[in-house]
């Protein structure tokens, strides 16, 4: 300290050191800088922290706002429900069937303290279910279903027991709005929604895809007239005492079948097994020898060919002709000379028979190829039928000629009468909607379409003509009937008519079909302006009855301008 | 100076701290609302799913047709052409008619 004061004692105290002064506010300096450089640390910080925590809520409102609804809050939602199929609607937008949110009741035995009292309850509420099977499945301790597919009513029932045992199982359900309506198009689904039958098969896949989820599968079917067509056949089997029945509505131009009706039916809302063969589909699975409805390709065939022209006189055309052991007949008498017109409206056999034998087997057997009348038909179900294989052995033509010895499905038949009154293209039946255009092939011209559909007009108005009956004014229904044999059963007949209407440009062929018809004494039919007493049971008699019936009924919907409607209500600018 | 810097520091941290909670409160408002409006929305699409259905089920042409057989009893009478009015002007103008005629032959019955 000495030395220090004494080194200090030569300087004068007045006067400051450069150095010391220079360290001095350096120091002060650097603090100051320190100081600062602290509290903006912690403005960077706290700025940080801030910016951070806004970012984050930014975010987040960011994310809340553009994030999918469905993903919020989805699976907490009691209320949500995704179904795991497509709806199925009609080409009107009707639907047809949905995916519901539904339950099976199952059974936890372990969670049942009161064995006893809860079989009760069962027994009290349920007195369906098989109480022994119930308590022998209780007793055994596992895990149970009661029953599934809870209706509403049932389902508070079981809640109402107040049983921790019952477990309501959640699971999708499929609901067909119109139950009977659509049993033999739509199909049916299993438990695990997967398709076991119709349509619900023939599109699983489709059905099932989840980027469609939200758009529904359009049918051709139209629910109104499906209806009208399903209760007219309904009544028919009445009248007629008939076993089964079916009908067809085809678009004769795209092919959209707009009904499918096939009798029995059955609630395809209910879960049974169905072993009776009669629940087939008729359409488009069973197999039938159609009848005279042939004889239409066959002069359809022997006009293409410019063998004949309608008005061409076949002389001499024989009551009986015995092929191999089968002796061939009509079954009326008919004039010894008969028009080629005159051999499809009075439905002769024979007659039909010889224009076959002028046309031979090799170009019949091209004609039938063409039309994959022998092959299995190609459409949206499961349940098709495959036509059944024959030899072309000695009579075949002959037969096949009128519709005999060849099975097919009524639902080729149908498509083939499309081809030949729509001009020639031979067309696929479909029940989808849709977009494209198909690609057809034409069978026969133009110009033989339009003079077949001459003749199907005259089978309709002619007096010696098989289907008066269907004559409803206004809408030209042209056709030909076909009564036959059941191939199966030939104690049962089959009479079939296949309708097309308006006949001067064909828009729709109808078929209807009756199984075993029996006469309707009771029936009183309106025979052109006469009343009479049903006496008969050919196709004219049922079948083309209740066609005239259905299309009386369904012009107006496919909007077929009525000339009698037209002339007498609609009014009409002078000028 | 170091005071400015703590006065502007804690004036910043509070503006912060304030946006920064207002934004939080904002945002789960909004959550919360959206939540409520999402399960009224599930609820809406629920019952509109449900109801389609029961409408496409009570509208099916076979119940119409058996509530047209029930309701048959009903007999409905056709009705004059004249006592069909296409707008409320026509209805109106016929009323006022009347109602000059009426008034006319009041007049003539008292003068009578």
């Amino acid at each position: 300290m000495k030395r220090k004061q004494k080194k200090n004692k030569d300087f004068n105290i007045n006067q400051k050191s450069f150095y010391f002064e220079d360290y001095l506010e350096t120091n002060q300096k650097n603090k100051k800088v320190k100081n600062s450089n602290i509290s903006q640390d912690r403005v960077y910080l706290l700025f940080f922290l801030f910016f951070s925590l806004i970012t984050i809520f930014s975010i987040k409102i960011i994310f809340v706002s553009l994030k999918n609804l469905e993903i919020y809050n989805q699976k907490n939602n009691s209320f949500h429900f995704t179904s795991l199929r497509r709806d199925i609607i009609d080409r009107n937008g009707t639907l047809i069937s949905r995916n519901v949110k539904s339950f099976h009741a199952a059974i936890n035995p372990n969670l049942i303290k009161n064995k006893e009292n809860f079989l009760i309850k069962i027994r009290l509420n349920f007195p369906d279910l098989s109480i022994k099977k119930v308590e022998q499945k209780l007793n055994k301790g596992k895990y149970f279903y009661l029953k599934k597919r809870l209706d509403q009513n049932d389902k508070e029932k079981l809640w109402s027991l107040g049983e921790k045992g019952i477990i309501f199982e959640p699971f999708q359900s499929r609901i067909y709005t119109h139950a009977n309506l659509y049993s033999h198009i739509l199909g049916q689904v299993d438990y695990d929604n997967y398709g076991i039958s119709g349509v619900e098969k023939y599109f699983d896949k489709e059905l099932k895809d989840k980027k469609l989820l939200n758009s529904p599968l359009q049918l051709t079917l139209d629910t109104n007239i499906q209806h009208i067509i399903d209760d007219e056949l309904n009544r028919a089997l009445e009248t007629f005492n008939a076993t089964g029945g079916g009908a067809l509505l085809m678009d004769v131009n795209n092919g959209e079948v707009l009904s499918l009706v096939s009798l029995p039916n059955f609630n395809i809302n209910k879960r049974e097994n169905i072993t009776d063969n009669n629940y087939t589909n008729k359409i488009t699975k069973g197999i039938y020898e159609l009848g005279s409805i042939f004889k239409t390709f066959t002069i359809a065939l022997a006009l293409e060919k410019n063998l004949v022209s309608p008005e061409t006189i076949i002389k001499n055309i024989p009551r009986k002709i015995k092929c191999s052991v089968h002796e061939i007949s009509d079954i009326k008498q008919f004039p010894k000379d008969l028009s080629v017109e005159d051999i499809l409206i009075r439905s002769s056999n024979i007659g039909t028979l010889m224009l076959a034998k002028k046309i031979g087997e090799r170009d019949y057997k091209e004609f039938i190829k063409e039309t994959n009348l022998l092959n299995m038909p190609e459409f949206e179900l499961e349940e098709l039928g495959t036509p059944l294989s024959f030899k072309w052995n000695k009579c075949k033509l002959e037969t096949i000629s009128y519709g005999h010895g060849i099975a097919v499905t009524p639902l080729q038949a149908t498509a083939t009468y499309a081809a030949l009154t729509n001009g020639g293209n031979l067309i696929k039946p479909t029940i989808i909607r849709k977009e494209e255009q198909q690609d057809n092939k034409k069978i026969i011209s133009s110009e033989t379409s339009r003079k077949i559909n001459i003749i199907l007009r005259k089978v309709v108005t002619e007096k010696e003509g098989t289907a008066s009956l269907a004559n409803i004014y206004g809408y030209d229904v042209g056709g030909k009937t076909g009564t036959s044999q059941n191939y199966g059963n030939k104690n049962e007949n089959l009479n079939t008519f296949i309708s097309v209407f308006p006949s001067q440009n064909p828009k729709y062929a109808l078929l209807v079909m009756l199984e075993n018809p029996q006469v309707a004494t009771d029936l009183i039919y309106n025979y052109r302006g006469m009343k009479i007493k049903g006496t008969r049971n050919e196709a004219g008699w049922n079948s083309v009855y209740i066609a005239g019936k259905i299309i009386k009924k369904i012009g107006p919907i496919l909007a077929i301008k009525n000339k009698e409607f037209y002339n007498k209500h609609v009014a009409k600018k002078l000028n | 100076m170091p005071k400015i810097n703590l006065v502007i520091s804690i004036c910043i941290f509070s503006i912060l701290l304030g946006i920064t909670s207002a934004i939080k409160n904002q945002t789960r408002t909004i959550e919360k609302s959206i939540y409520k409006i999402d399960k009224k929305i599930a609820a809406t699409e629920k019952d509109l799913y449900e109801t389609e259905l029961d409408y496409f089920y009570l509208s099916s042409p076979n119940n119409l047709s058996k509530k047209i057989e029930d309701l048959a009893f009903i007999e409905y009478i056709p009705m004059d052409f004249s006592r069909i009015y296409l707008n409320y002007r026509d209805f109106t103008d016929s009323q006022k008619k009347i109602t000059i005629l009426k008034i006319n032959n009041e007049k003539k019955t008292k003068k009578k």
